[in-house]
């Protein structure tokens, strides 16, 4: 009688236990391609003295496209073309920047919380903890998020975009 | 004598090398260049009713593409793909999103001037292993045929032709 009610304690902690833990993972999961709209909308950046980093991304499908431009005293110095679609093999963002006069970069992009996100080439997408450079993203409210650039744990640049309201 | 014949042959595979080098240059495709026979506005008849519609636009070495599929007035299908060269590959790499389903990333390039394939990206590094395989065929500056291979077997032939 005893090993038949111990048996039965056991079993039902276990399962308890194990439809917890499952319900925290479900609970915790980020929906990827909700929390990538807080991208949606016109952004601006002043990157460097007299330089503004500039553009606009839109929904399209569960993806998202892009156009940005940097222009310095008022001249357009880059122009680039993103176009970012959600790969549900691993959960996150592949992202393409398309920039005049130089060629494609791909990128893959995931949030790791409801206001963080991290960039980075997408040749290290199955181990990111080798990536030699990324970007961190950082929403501070619905109208401003930072992006840090990090290059071999060595922060090289921060910048804040604002929404702008035109 | 001996050094004579040695100098000699030095000379030859040098002389030969440089003949070889030569051809690889003549035979190196401008990838960037061909690509552009695809810029323009294209239409595919895919059954009775129902065509895709195709723009094409360039963005300095690259494209930025849209695709419609039309059924008797009421457009069903819509993808965006952004296609930009990668020097270190020599190829082009594009990243296509169509509305309510997951994205695909391709390499394509072309083999001649006239052709061109495409594959999964995921497959770049043994594009004999690709499952899926696109290969394109200018027939005309007006026209191409894509011609879908899935698992070494030709599946479907799409023929496009230029509206503008």
């Amino acid at each position: 009688m005893k090993t038949f009610c111990l048996t039965i304690v056991i079993v039902v902690v276990l399962l308890s236990c194990s439809n917890g833990i499952q319900a925290q993972i479900t609970l915790t999961k980020l929906n990827q391609v909700e929390l990538m709209k807080q991208f949606v909308g016109a952004w601006k950046s002043e990157m460097f003295q007299d330089t503004i980093w500039s553009g606009e991304i839109k929904s399209f499908g569960t993806g998202l496209e892009g156009y940005f431009k940097a222009e310095t005293k008022g001249k357009v110095v880059i122009e680039q073309k993103q176009l970012m679609g959600y790969d549900k093999k691993t959960d996150k963002f592949i992202e393409t920047d398309l920039y005049k006069g130089s060629g494609i970069i791909i990128y893959t992009i995931w949030f790791a919380s409801k206001n963080k996100a991290t960039e980075l080439p997408y040749e290290f997408i199955t181990n990111p903890e080798k990536t030699p450079s990324k970007w961190d993203i950082d929403f501070k409210s619905a109208d401003q998020f930072t992006e840090t650039y990090t290059q071999n744990n060595k922060v090289i640049a921060v910048y804040t975009f604002n929404r702008d309201k035109k | 004598m001996k050094p004579f014949c040695l100098t000699t042959m030095v000379v030859f595979l040098l002389f030969y090398s440089n003949i070889t080098q030569a051809q690889i240059t003549q035979t190196k495709l401008d990838q960037v260049e061909l690509m552009k026979q695809f810029t323009g506005y294209w239409k595919c008849d895919i059954a009775k009713d129902t065509t895709r519609f195709w723009d094409v636009k360039s963005f300095g070495t690259g494209f930025e593409c849209y695709l419609k599929v039309v059924s008797k007035g009421k457009v069903i299908m819509e993808a965006k793909r952004l296609w930009g060269y990668d020097k270190n590959i020599d190829k082009y790499i594009g990243l296509e999103v169509t509305k309510g389903k997951d994205m695909k990333v391709y390499a394509q390039w072309f083999t001649s001037n006239y052709k061109g394939e495409a594959i999964p990206y995921s497959n770049i590094s043994n594009p004999e292993m690709a499952s899926f395989k696109g290969e394109a065929e200018f027939k005309s500056p007006d026209m191409y045929v894509i011609t879908t291979i899935v698992n070494n077997i030709p599946v479907k032939t799409d023929t496009y032709t230029r509206i503008k």
